[in-house]
């Protein structure tokens, strides 16, 4: 392998690096959106309380 | 053997792995992914909408993927697909294929979380129809692979009509039917002009086996057939005028620009015409049918329509 490639190489792993924390930076941001969203709010648990009631 | 190359440049550029998603493919996806969401009846959270459609976006690009590593032989010998970037040696195949099992499995994990499970076995079922059903199975057995392939690309309207409404009722079967039946007429046109060689590499194009009448005829056929379904939504009364005209309008003119290719035989060194107006406004057809589709459901829940 000439220096040539060796620099290729690297400058090739070193975007595709780049690339790829793009990316895990992304999910973290949708499950932390999505955890957000999901959230039960006040709404929800009176749902889920009314259903345990029910249940009874 | 392209697996046992060591030629193979390691590691391969980024732009390779989005590459191999077939990103054009996936505009027509997303739209129509988009459309599905936009016309369901009820509402969904903006976020887990954005997140459905991503969703049947990466989906589609692992099922892609997957379709490129099982092909990679065939990519190679066939003119169009050669400069992939497995064939063209810029990737390692065993690469292509975790790479695409990581897109299918990390979409559909994701879809399962946020917009429910029916939606993800779904996306799913769509992903594991394009990438074994049709490549592995079907596609190098049947001229009438076409046929099969347009199941693959009529789930997405389907998968993001449920992920709003959380059941499969009729509609959503109803959107899906008509991109089914639209892929023969409008890949067959683009096939009848543009010379592959597919007959080289042994996959059973229908105008390779059947010949190009019986193909030209097929396109006529599935263009009428195709009528009814487009106005299905209108008399099952699911949507108003404005899908209703749009979607007569649309058939009408699609029947039309059929009729020439579907009875006209090419002369030697034929400029084929008709068949690239009618590959050119298939496009459009499906573009502008669903757009009249969101168009009529968001003015009819806005109000201004009763």
């Amino acid at each position: 392998m000439t220096p040539e490639d060796q620099k290729q190489l690297e400058a090739r792993r070193k975007s595709r690096n780049k690339a790829l924390g793009l990316v895990l930076l992304g999910l973290v941001i949708l499950f932390f959106a999505l955890t957000i969203v999901r959230f039960p709010d006040k709404d929800d648990i009176a749902a889920y309380q009314a259903e345990q009631e029910a249940a009874r | 053997m392209i697996t046992t190359d060591h030629s193979v440049l390691i590691p391969s550029d980024w732009r390779d792995f989005l590459a191999l998603t077939k990103p054009r493919v996936m505009t027509l996806v997303v739209f129509t992914g988009l459309c599905g969401l936009l016309a369901a009846p009820g509402s969904i959270h903006p976020v887990i909408g954005a997140i459905v459609i991503l969703c049947i976006a990466v989906g589609a690009g692992g099922a892609a993927a997957l379709n490129q590593w099982y092909e990679a032989e065939i990519d190679a010998q066939m003119k169009r697909t050669a400069k992939r970037p497995i064939p063209a040696g810029r990737m390692a195949r065993t690469d292509a294929r975790d790479f695409g099992i990581a897109l299918s499995a990390g979409s559909v994990i994701v879809m399962g979380l946020s917009a429910g499970w029916l939606t993800a076995a779904l996306l799913a079922v769509s992903i594991v129809y394009y990438a074994v059903v049709y490549t592995i199975w079907l596609k190098p057995r049947t001229p009438q692979n076409i046929v099969v392939g347009g199941g693959a690309g009529a789930f997405p309207p389907l998968i993001g009509w449920v992920a709003v409404t959380g059941d499969v009722t009729l509609m959503p079967i109803v959107l899906f039917a008509i991109i089914f039946m639209w892929t023969p007429p409008h890949f067959w046109a683009l096939a009848l002009f543009v010379k592959t060689d597919y007959a080289k590499v042994g996959i059973p194009m229908m105008p390779v086996v059947a010949g190009e009448k019986s193909t030209r005829r097929q396109i006529l056929i599935y263009a009428i057939l195709l009528v009814p379904f487009a106005l299905a939504p209108w008399y099952l009364g699911s949507v108003g005028l404005i899908y209703a005209v749009s979607a007569a309008l649309l058939s009408i003119a699609f029947v039309a620009l059929s009729v020439p290719v579907g009875l006209r035989t090419s002369a030697e060194e034929d400029a084929m015409k008709p068949e690239k107006r009618l590959f050119a406004f298939s496009i459009l057809y499906l573009f502008a049918l669903f757009g009249a589709l969101v168009a009529d459901r968001l003015i009819y829940n806005a109000g201004l329509i009763a």
